[in-house]
């Protein structure tokens, strides 16, 4: 009997196998980036090579995953900040976490998001460097 | 871009509260919310090291209700939201919950009953050695009986059919297990029993409610196991046998005891894969589910009616408890 049962499937698909890993540095900072898409590696390697050190606050590992299941629609953006954690949703499929005291960032894209807006805006904003430079707070 | 800052938000209604055994320090905005989750606090007296923090920011000005789920995970962060009112941020390392949701959904006692707070104590749980188990659990004169087994086994009939029939009602589908003071314990929560619509033609008060999509879509009927079966619901219980349910064609029954080993392997089988990160809650759960693969068990295949398997079992708790009474 015991041959029926199948390990329960990955609904918070934390296991999806991220291949493209680079580990990139500047100066005496360096991180990890990992990613399912390699388009989103590159675009975060370029993004943390060429940006100022404060735009990506104390991140030494970047893994996101281009998550094609996520429900599409909304490009509302909030931001949920408890403790050492900043969360940033967009919409209803892209998700961005920022564990400060970790020096982790993570989260999930959606099919929507692209990677200048992730590199530009999306990331910034998770990081805290976004708000800090426009005073934006509405808390 | 709205920015909410739980730490910066004065939260005046704060609440000790308890789910499934482990305490619960409540921190809201909203004094209804409070009130909710106050309702379904359940002191069982078996509060041991399991606690978690919850903190939750209402949006007065949003009133949508909750939408469809969507969950995502990555290293020691759940996140479930839904819709955009409604984000829960789940911390298994640091045993946290905080949340932004509307105001209906902070009302919502069927939300937090039904989805929020099971959710929690599966996320959660790991962390705090509360080891959710899918499967039923009844009670009989203080003895827990856990009943296993895949999905559409039928479960949730025969635990109503149970419930109907002497055995005090636990849980329908998942189990919430942690050792208190080195006794296992098998906590339930207030979530509804869940049947199947075939379930109607074993239970006639059903066909005056309507099934609906649960939360993992499948069409079925979720009702309150005390106010629609009559069962007499406990919170908790001491587990002493466990059972693996399996239908079989012909009536009949049969009863064949299992290792240890056979019990451990659907365990694992049934229960969440932790990231590398939760080490630590990974080897706390593995002992709960040491613990709990070393119960006397039991594969019991039977074909007949719910009622049929019933008078199986009584028979069988009986005779367990002569048999141990006498060797």
């Amino acid at each position: 009997m015991m041959q029926h049962h199948r390990p329960h499937p990955d609904f918070l698909r934390r296991f999806v196998p991220t291949p493209y890993i680079f580990n990139v540095s500047k100066g005496k900072q360096c991180a990890c980036v990992q990613s399912n898409n390699l388009e989103v590696a590159l675009s975060v390697r370029r993004s943390y090579m060429l940006q100022p050190s404060e735009a990506w606050g104390t991140v030494l590992l970047c893994k996101l995953i281009r998550d094609v299941a996520a429900p599409g629609g909304g490009s509302e953006v909030s931001v949920v900040e408890s403790g050492p954690l900043r969360v940033l949703h967009m919409g209803r499929g892209t998700i961005l976490v920022y564990d400060r005291a970790r020096s982790e960032l993570f989260g999930f894209l959606s099919h929507e998001v692209d990677t200048v807006q992730l590199v530009t805006s999306l990331i910034p904003t998770v990081v805290g460097y976004e708000t800090a430079k426009s005073g934006t707070s509405n808390t | 871009m709205s920015i909410v800052s739980i730490d910066q938000t004065v939260m005046p209604h704060r609440r000790e509260l308890c789910f499934a055994g482990a305490a619960c320090n409540l921190s809201t905005t909203s004094v209804e919310l409070a009130k909710v989750l106050e309702d379904l606090s359940v002191t069982t007296g078996n509060v041991g090291g399991s606690r978690f923090s919850m903190r939750v920011v209402v949006d007065e000005l949003m009133t949508g209700p909750a939408e469809s789920p969507h969950f995502r995970g990555l290293h020691h962060i759940v996140i479930a939201s839904f819709g955009v009112s409604n984000i829960f941020v789940f911390d298994v390392l640091r045993r946290s919950l905080s949340a932004r949701v509307s105001a209906s959904v902070a009302r919502d006692l069927q939300f937090w009953k039904q989805k929020l707070i099971p959710i929690a104590l599966g996320v959660l749980g790991s962390a705090m050695g509360l080891v959710p188990v899918h499967c039923a659990c009844l009670e009989s004169e203080g003895d827990g009986l856990l009943i296993a087994g895949n999905s559409g086994a039928g479960k949730s009939t025969l635990s109503t059919a149970l419930s109907q029939n002497g055995f005090n009602y636990v849980s329908d589908d998942w189990t919430y297990m942690s050792e208190h003071r080195d006794t296992l314990v098998a906590y339930g929560t207030s979530a509804p029993v869940k049947l199947l619509p075939d379930a109607v033609q074993h239970f006639r008060n059903l066909s005056s409610y309507s099934v609906h999509t649960s939360m993992n879509g499948e069409l079925a009927y979720e009702v309150d196991m005390g106010s629609v079966f009559g069962a007499h619901v406990v919170p908790s219980c001491e587990p002493r046998w466990l059972i693996f349910l399996e239908r079989m064609e012909k009536p009949g029954c049969e009863f064949v005891r299992l290792s240890s080993a056979d019990t451990r392997s659907y365990l694992e089988s049934s229960i969440e894969t932790l990231p590398m990160q939760l080490a630590e809650a990974n080897e706390r759960r593995s002992q709960v589910l040491e613990n709990i693969s070393a119960l006397p068990c039991w594969s019991f295949r039977y074909g007949g009616t719910p009622q049929f398997a019933t008078e199986q079992l009584r028979e069988f708790v009986v005779s367990r408890k002569l048999e141990e009474v006498y060797a």
